[in-house]
């Protein structure tokens, strides 16, 4: 039954990551962290076809991908199976979990020691740190890549592979995809107008946009915007810590700036609950959210908020429904933190991992080569079959010719994105959301923030492993009703949580991270 | 209980061959699917690992029980879990005899049987659309109680903060769900009662109710015990679904209705840990039954034909 | 209006009509309020998906629409083959373990049997201890190989040591003298069962295969541990599937930033949660007379009279 419900949320952090898969690397691979490639070790002399491994026996291989296999999908992997046979000597077999189950029989594959060589794995919402803690994945060293795929090895950047990283290891092999991790809002143009304002590009037009909907007896949003405001003071979420990173934070716009930043003893935290009390008490949102089955685009669609918060992507795809349904909202989007650099999403929010007890993991790690950088594999595994489901506009663009056949998107072929050879889709009517859409992308593509250390930086918890599930456990007694404004006494209610995460070991975690961090700094000065 | 060693025990295996022959399809499928998969309580004392499996991995003793004690919350879900069982077992019982005796009453056998059938309706409904029902009933927005309290002048309730509601929501929504289903074992029950006795009730000039409470109640005792230790046997075990589908998030509320289940669940759905999740269910499990191996004896001393074992 | 009842010629006292108030009263709010929300879901199964997410539920349909149900049919075949693997199994099920159980009831039930209450702490014990889905998933998956077989759905709920227990308390109810008759008489244990105490107890029957009956029909977990073959589905884990895959796929192409989603935003789901309520209840509540028929009247133990 537990699985059930664990659906929605696996659900709802898909689809957090599938956020601009198909928006590429965008146009300006600008500094930093999107660099395009590997520097001088990883041209190694190998190129392309020419393999050192061994492919003179046959093997047959399995992956399991989570969705559902779609009506074309044999036909598609049929022609995929014949670029394989040809080039590797192997055939591969693909298997499915689907949405609800993936919860429950992720971990049970493994349990039961089944035979299969590759699977679909992502940071936090499909299991990756949990199965490497359990042993399930095999190490991929960095000989082991760069022989058996080694245009892999060229394509994905550096701080994808130090993301991936577990206790100095790699296990997967990340997607190469420059998302934004930054929230944007999707905000009603009508309203805008009629509070005067034509912009909100910062906390301060946030908070007073909020608080012009709460006078005029709309419903702002259908929540805090917690997001929203840590990013704009300048803060991230770190990879591996207690909440999905969201306990913990770290100043990623200060590269010089190496300290851990609890919650609970964080004055901005304070001060950010404080003004949710008063929005809620003005009527911003409504008292109920926590319960809500309503789903994160509900309020914006139907007229009950004002704004929605999300990526770039879903504002735009909801923008746009919004507005065919209702011209007159004249729905918009906005950037509340324009003036920040911003940060590209983890890479290992998508990825594909070995399974430790495949008997043929070169030869997988080969397959995963050719569906990564072989444009021909790529395009049939990403978009079906040319001509059948999809055609080619220009070089880099494709036209939906047949969606239901293959999914161009259902499938979760993401996990071995590679935007250095992803076609974008081609649009016919363009609107002026549309053309919104595309000048903040371009925005964003332009104004990519510095590395910081803790960027590549991924806790492992296993070590202090009862503390962590003790403050999980204990934690969202507070945090919710925090974040959203809901409590009766901020104060009060602050030192309670501050208090229970004391006991439940929150000290021990944070003891444990700035060890590890202060390890992977080191490690990262002496190359 | 007396005992003639191996001779008479084989003596008895002979007398009782029959009676084993019929048992032995159940016991084989018992040892098969349940004593045998059991195994995996140890897992409650192991690191477990993949590669391990139960067997191989490392023990690390009572670690894993650690987290549900430090996490500070053990004492209060337990209380919970403990007290919304309780309250479920009297109210649900109760409920369920009142509709069984009262729906044996009715003459009009359509009335009868139609009212019957309505009240299993619930049973099919899942607790994801109850969860989305309740909140169409107790939103304070556009919830339909909340219209309904401003229709007659009143204040709205927020339900949504309001703790101290939640324990007569959550009590009512399982009654409600569970009436129909409940009350056919008693309505069976009274089924089974030879009529004759009926009869010479009336006959002795008993009143309806007297032949109720002296007749009917007493008659479908052994049913009512029965299911009354059956239900004792779950009562560290909170119904996860129930909870977590009109709880849900709303940690506002957590302190009157947290159970262990719920809170395990959020605090291993990240780490996903088999011995953490064995450990807790043994604490249950363990606590269940040392409740139900009392309960039984009370019962025992009471009557000895009503223990479950 | 009862015209069966045999009390009926025999002038009612005032204790006999308080009781018709309140039996009446009483059976009739429960059963109300039980119906009313099933209304609603039968409404909202009938209404469009923005008209819910709009306005909540409501009595009556609203902005009348069939696109749940639609969906649920738009390959009927493989639901009509579902409802087929559902109603085999359910039947096969009851059958069988109505007997397992009856059989093994009766034996812990027999006061001379001295080793009864051994045997019912040893299959009470199951119910308080379990080793987790691990364990089991193995035994079934590994020792026992029943992967996409149709055993995976019949055997993990053949036997309940609950139903076991309350079939157990119905058969103590019986009087011994009936047995000890019937021994007497020559009849073996066998014979004692099937002809004498069964027919005895057909409403402990009726109740007992109704709830073995509701379990295969509402099962869906265990096809989705075990079933892969999709023409081996069983109907509840088929419609399971459908409002996962629309969830996962309405978020997904929600987040795909291209304007092709926005046609799959209409989608229903909330709707479709009610029709498949609608369509899994249906059936069942169509063949509760049959199982009703048996809580009409009490028995009479014919034997102990003669």
């Amino acid at each position: 039954m537990k699985k059930s419900t664990k659906k929605l949320v696996s659900v709802l952090l898909a689809s957090a990551m599938a956020a601009g898969m198909l928006a590429g690397c965008g146009s300006g691979n600008g500094k930093g962290s999107t660099g395009d490639s590997k520097s001088s070790s990883a041209a190694s002399g190998t190129s392309g076809d020419n393999l050192s491994a061994d492919t003179s026996e046959h093997v047959d291989l399995t992956m399991y991908l989570i969705g559902d296999r779609t009506p074309d999908f044999d036909e598609v992997y049929a022609k995929i199976n014949e670029i394989l046979e040809e080039k590797l000597n192997c055939s591969l077999n693909v298997e499915f979990l689907s949405w609800g189950e993936h919860d429950t029989k992720y971990s049970l594959l493994f349990s039961s020691q089944e035979d299969f060589d590759l699977i679909f794995t992502a940071s936090s919402w499909c299991h990756y740190e949990q199965t490497v803690s359990l042993g399930g994945f095999a190490p991929l060293s960095e000989d082991f890549i760069k022989t058996y795929a080694p245009d892999i090895w060229e394509v994905v950047p550096e701080m994808a592979w130090e993301q991936a990283k577990i206790d100095g290891q790699i296990y997967m092999v990340p997607s190469y995809a420059n998302e934004f991790g930054q929230e944007v809002l999707a905000v009603r143009g009508d309203l805008m107008e009629k509070y005067g304002m034509d912009d909100i590009t910062s906390w301060d037009d946030l908070m007073k946009f909020y608080k012009a909907c709460a006078a005029d007896g709309i419903y702002a949003s259908q929540g805090g915007p917690w997001y929203p405001f840590f990013q704009s003071q300048g803060y991230s979420t770190t990879g591996g810590a207690p909440k999905g990173g969201e306990l913990i934070l770290y100043h990623t716009q200060d590269p010089k700036d190496l300290e851990f930043q609890y919650i609970g003893e964080w004055d901005a935290f304070r001060e950010y609950c404080q003004e949710m009390k008063d929005l809620v008490d003005a009527g911003a949102w409504s008292s109920d959210v926590l319960n809500s089955s309503d789903e994160r685009q509900t309020g914006l669609l139907t007229g009950r908020t004002a704004s929605m918060s999300w990526n770039l992507g879903t504002c735009l795809t909801y923008g746009k429904q919004a507005n065919e349904e209702h011209p007159d909202w004249n729905v918009t989007m906005v950037d509340p933190n324009k003036n920040l650099s911003k940060k590209v999403n983890s890479y290992i929010n998508n990825g594909v991992a070995i399974n430790a007890n495949s008997k043929n993991k070169e030869r997988a790690m080969m397959v995963l080569n050719e569906f990564y950088t072989n444009p021909d594999v790529y395009d049939l595994a990403m978009l079906g079959i040319e001509g059948k489901h999809w055609e080619a506009v220009g070089d880099d663009q494709y036209k939906v010719i047949d969606e239901s056949g293959y999914g161009v998107a259902s499938n979760c072929n993401w996990g071995w994105n590679n935007c250095t050879i992803q076609r974008e889709e081609y649009l016919e009517n363009r609107t002026a959301l549309d053309d919104k859409y595309e000048s903040i992308k371009d925005a964003f593509n332009n104004n990519i923030k510095e590395d910081h250390v803790y960027d590549g930086f991924n806790f492992d918890s296993s070590n202090v492993s009862t503390q962590f599930a003790a403050v999980e456990a204990a934690i969202d007694n507070y945090y919710n009703p925090l974040i959203n404004g809901l409590v009766d006494d901020v104060d009060a209610s602050i030192d309670a949580m501050n208090a229970a995460m004391d006991s439940a070991g929150i000290q021990d975690i944070l003891d444990e991270m700035n060890r590890q961090a202060a390890e992977y700094v080191a490690e990262k000065e002496e190359k | 209980m007396k005992k003639n060693g191996w001779k008479g025990f084989c003596k008895k295996l002979y007398k009782y061959r029959v009676f084993l022959l019929m048992l032995a399809p159940a016991v084989i499928y018992t040892l098969i699917f349940s004593y045998y998969p059991m195994t995996g309580i140890v897992m409650a004392f192991k690191k477990y690992s993949y590669a391990g499996g139960i067997w191989g991995s490392p023990w690390n003793g009572f670690d894993n029980f650690k987290f549900f004690f430090k996490s500070g919350q053990a004492g209060l879900v337990t209380r919970n879990t403990v007290l919304y069982n309780l309250a479920f077992i009297a109210i649900n019982t109760t409920m369920q005899i009142a509709v069984a005796v009262l729906l044996t009453e009715i003459r009009n056998k359509h009335y009868r049987k139609i009212t019957q059938s309505l009240m299993f309706l619930p049973y099919f409904i899942s607790w994801v659309i109850v969860g989305v029902m309740a909140f169409n009933i107790f939103s304070s927005d556009y919830g339909f109680l909340n219209r309904l309290i401003e229709t007659f002048g009143g204040t709205p309730i927020k339900f949504y903060t309001t703790p101290k509601a939640w324990p007569f929501i959550l009590v009512f929504f399982n009654v409600w769900k569970g009436i129909g289903y409940g009350s056919v074992m008693y309505l069976a029950a009274i089924m089974g009662i030879d009529t004759s006795i009926y009869e010479a009730a009336r006959i002795d000039g008993a009143n309806v109710f007297q032949r109720i409470f002296k007749v009917t109640i007493p008659m479908i005792m052994p049913t009512t015990i029965i299911l009354l230790l059956l239900s004792v046997g779950g009562i560290f075990k909170g119904n996860f679904d129930m909870f977590y589908n009109l709880v849900g998030s709303n940690g506002l509320l957590y302190n009157y209705t947290d159970v262990i289940d719920t809170l395990t669940f959020r605090a291993l759905i990240s780490s996903n840990d088999f011995g953490m999740s064995a450990a807790v269910g043994l604490y249950q499990s363990v606590l269940c039954f040392i409740t139900v191996v009392i309960v039984n004896k009370l019962v025992g001393l009471y009557d000895k034909d009503y223990t479950l074992f | 209006m009862g015209s069966s009842s045999h009390t009926s010629k025999i002038k009612r006292g005032k204790d006999a009509v308080a009781l018709d108030i309140i039996a009446y009263g009483f059976c009739g709010i429960i059963a109300l309020v039980c119906l009313v929300p099933f209304i609603m879901i039968v409404s909202g199964s009938f209404s469009s998906e923005s008209a819910i997410i709009q306005n909540g539920f409501s009595l009556l349909p609203q902005d009348f629409s069939l696109e749940a149900y639609k969906t649920v049919f738009k390959d009927p075949m493989v639901v009509f083959r579902a409802y087929g693997t559902t109603i085999g199994l359910t039947i096969v099920g009851t059958v069988l373990g109505l007997l397992l159980q009856t059989m093994t009831a009766y034996v812990l039930s027999r006061k001379e049997f001295e080793w009864r209450n051994q045997f019912s702490f040893f299959f009470y014990f199951t119910t308080l201890f379990s080793g987790g889905l691990v364990p089991y998933y193995v035994l079934m998956t590994q020792t026992l190989n029943l992967r996409d077989s149709y055993l995976a759905l019949l055997l993990p709920l053949l036997f309940s040591v609950y139903n076991l227990l309350i079939m157990k308390s119905y058969i103590v109810g019986l009087p011994d003298s009936l047995i000890e008759a019937a021994k007497i008489d020559g009849c073996g244990e066998f014979r004692i069962l099937f002809r004498i105490v069964m027919p005895l107890i057909k409403p402990a029957l009726a109740t007992v295969g109704l709830f073995i009956a509701l379990a295969y029909w509402n099962d869906w977990y265990n096809a989705m541990l075990y079933i892969k073959d999709t023409n081996k589905y069983p109907l509840q884990y088929f419609l399971y599937q459908q409002v996962n895959d629309i969830e996962a796929y309405k978020k997904l192409l929600a987040n795909n930033a291209a304007g092709s989603a926005v046609s799959a935003i209409s989608l229903p789901t909330q709707s479709l949660k009610m029709a498949l309520t609608i369509v899994v209840t249906g059936p069942i509540v169509l063949a509760y007379p049959l199982v009703q028929k048996y809580f009409v009247q009490g028995i009479t133990i014919g034997a102990v009279k003669g």
